[in-house]
């Protein structure tokens, strides 16, 4: 990434508060590698023009990460914060500014002499805002969320780089579902079409892998009930099919609520029906923290708040 | 001018004398026996209650009906500081003008304040069904640089050099109290003691060599961190959080 962002969430406290803040910019055509695309920040894709924001003066002498968030790598953790998009070459979605929890990422200097006007107040809102984040909770990274395996399938399609789905998309899966991939473009997407919404990880050793960080696995109960695992209304399906009559889906809707539902907070007495009453405003389903529905940080924070009351 | 402009023009002396800021009330029912004024500064939430005669809420449970509350609702940029202040009325009851007061403390750097007040109104015969509204207003932040200029910056770098002394300089220009430590020196009570803990990062292999591994064994603070660059998503990434995972 360079010395320019775009996608400014504008309408927040780091763009406005206590100082505001104003970018010169530039126009440019939207790059190859953006169509068709949608992120968290360009929810309706990049127009034919778009507007590029001035960091940094100039373009630095090397390059400023950063962090990969392609179609919203992070947007199931409740509480993070889309901020800003870097000028990147790779794909739509990667992020120059975003906070998670008591952590901000500024991905341009600090440095006052390599600032712009606009970026100089807008570092000094990030560390007045941020000051307010002391309490803020998140959840620890656990896995890579399934996207990159979705991202596999767009990038470089381009640009002929191919390695992505020649080699990182199937060293990514589980040895066994290898035989289920063809290492093409054509192959990966279809691959996604398939399985990708039953795709888990981060539970088991055999998740682990040291080059790829974590393996992804199908869960075949999830596919054979046809319930995506990250759906609220697949969780309410098993725990329906939990308490009905014996039988293959029972077993696998049970298999499936111990799947995915965090130890932390599943019910003792094994009553999916109350327990979900309890929690069903409570929960969110976090990949990045190891596919699990689990208390979403946002209410932890709120029921922390409410104590002092 | 007489009486009630008098009185009203001694309201307003005193709510801009005391950074008031008038609340709006939505959803008093037509029905309900009393009159209600609220007001709110950074500090406090205040309501103002009149009673018609004969009717009483409860101060507290003594096993007739809902006792008063005033809850901060979602979104807003407040969180009560203490339980709310409750006149203790007469047997647990409040007749007549009573005032309630929430303490306050800002959460976030937004103006909203919306809470809800929540009450069981009752004659000595019968309780109407519990009621409730809802309190909304726009608190300005009181003394805005006042409060910038309290926070504590460490700055975190990996050489005390001209760069770190422009941000410093900078900092200090707008009223920030800013020291500078290295990835070397830094220590969690020193990151805990700050508002804000800024890691700064050169260009990537353009910082002191050895300050990764340093970064790596960044205190675990409780203050809030920002990460910039290079040794920034190396810092989060080391402390487990997700958001520096996607790199390909």
């Amino acid at each position: 990434m360079d010395h320019l962002g775009h996608g400014l969430a504008l309408d927040h406290p780091i763009f406005n508060s206590p100082h505001a803040t104003s970018f010169d910019h530039v126009q440019k055509a939207r790059p190859k590698q953006y169509e068709g695309l949608k992120s968290p920040l360009h929810p309706k894709g990049v127009p034919e023009t778009y507007r590029l924001v001035l960091f940094e003066k100039d373009k630095p002498d090397g390059w400023n990460p950063t962090i990969v968030s392609h179609e919203g790598y992070f947007t199931d953790i409740p509480g993070f914060e889309n901020l800003a998009e870097g000028n990147s070459s790779k794909m739509l979605g990667s992020l120059s500014l975003a906070r998670q929890g008591r952590y901000f990422y500024w991905g341009y200097s600090a440095d006052p002499a390599r600032l712009t006007a606009g970026a100089r107040m807008t570092l000094l809102n990030v560390i007045h805002y941020m000051h307010w984040n002391r309490n803020s909770l998140t959840v620890p990274f656990v896995c890579r969320t399934r996207k990159i395996l979705w991202v596999y399938t767009r990038l470089g399609r381009d640009t002929g780089y191919k390695r992505g789905v020649e080699e990182h998309f199937p060293n990514s899966l589980l040895p066994d579902l290898r035989k289920t991939y063809t290492p093409s473009f054509e192959g990966a997407s279809t691959w996604v079409d398939k399985y990708l919404p039953y795709v888990f990880s981060g539970k088991e050793p055999r998740h682990r892998n040291a080059r790829y960080k974590n393996l992804y696995e199908v869960d075949s109960d999830a596919m054979a009930l046809g319930t995506p695992n990250d759906s609220r209304k697949s969780l309410e399906r098993w725990i329906r099919l939990a308490r009905g009559a014996a039988g293959e889906d029972r077993g696998r809707a049970r298999r499936c609520l111990e799947r995915y539902v965090h130890p932390d907070i599943r019910p003792e007495d094994g009553d999916w029906e109350k327990w979900y009453a309890r929690q069903r405003g409570r929960i969110a389903f976090i990949e990045s923290s190891g596919f699990w529905w689990q208390e979403s940080p946002v209410v932890l924070e709120r029921e922390a708040a409410a104590k002092v009351r | 001018m007489n009486a009630s402009t008098w009185l009203l023009t001694l309201c307003l002396l005193w709510t801009t004398a005391a950074g008031q800021q008038p609340m709006e009330i939505v959803g008093l029912p037509a029905n309900a026996p009393l009159t209600l004024s609220a007001s709110a500064s950074n500090d406090e939430l205040t309501l103002d209650v009149k009673m018609k005669p004969g009717w009483h809420l409860y101060a507290k449970d003594v096993g007739g009906g809902e006792p008063v509350s005033v809850t901060i609702e979602e979104g807003a940029a407040f969180t009560a500081r203490k339980p709310l202040v409750v006149p203790k009325g007469t047997a647990g009851k409040l007749t007549g003008a009573f005032r309630l007061v929430l303490p306050l403390k800002r959460s976030g750097p937004r103006d909203a304040l919306k809470a809800r007040f929540a009450f069981m109104a009752c004659d000595p015969i019968e309780c109407l069904p519990p009621m409730s509204v809802t309190l909304t207003g726009s608190i300005p932040q009181a003394h805005e640089q006042g409060v910038e200029e309290r926070l504590k910056v460490l700055l975190v770098v990996d050489v005390a050099d001209s760069r770190s002394q422009r941000i410093s300089d900078f900092f200090g220009k707008h009223g920030l109290a800013t020291t500078v430590a290295t990835y070397w020196e830094v220590t969690k009570s020193a990151c805990d003691a700050s508002d804000v803990v800024l890691a700064d990062s050169k260009l990537f292999r353009k910082s002191v060599k050895g300050s990764r591994a340093r970064v790596l064994a960044f205190p675990k603070t409780s203050s809030p961190i920002v990460a910039v660059g290079f040794l920034g998503t190396e810092l989060i990434e080391a402390h487990g959080i997700a958001m520096t995972s996607g790199y390909i």
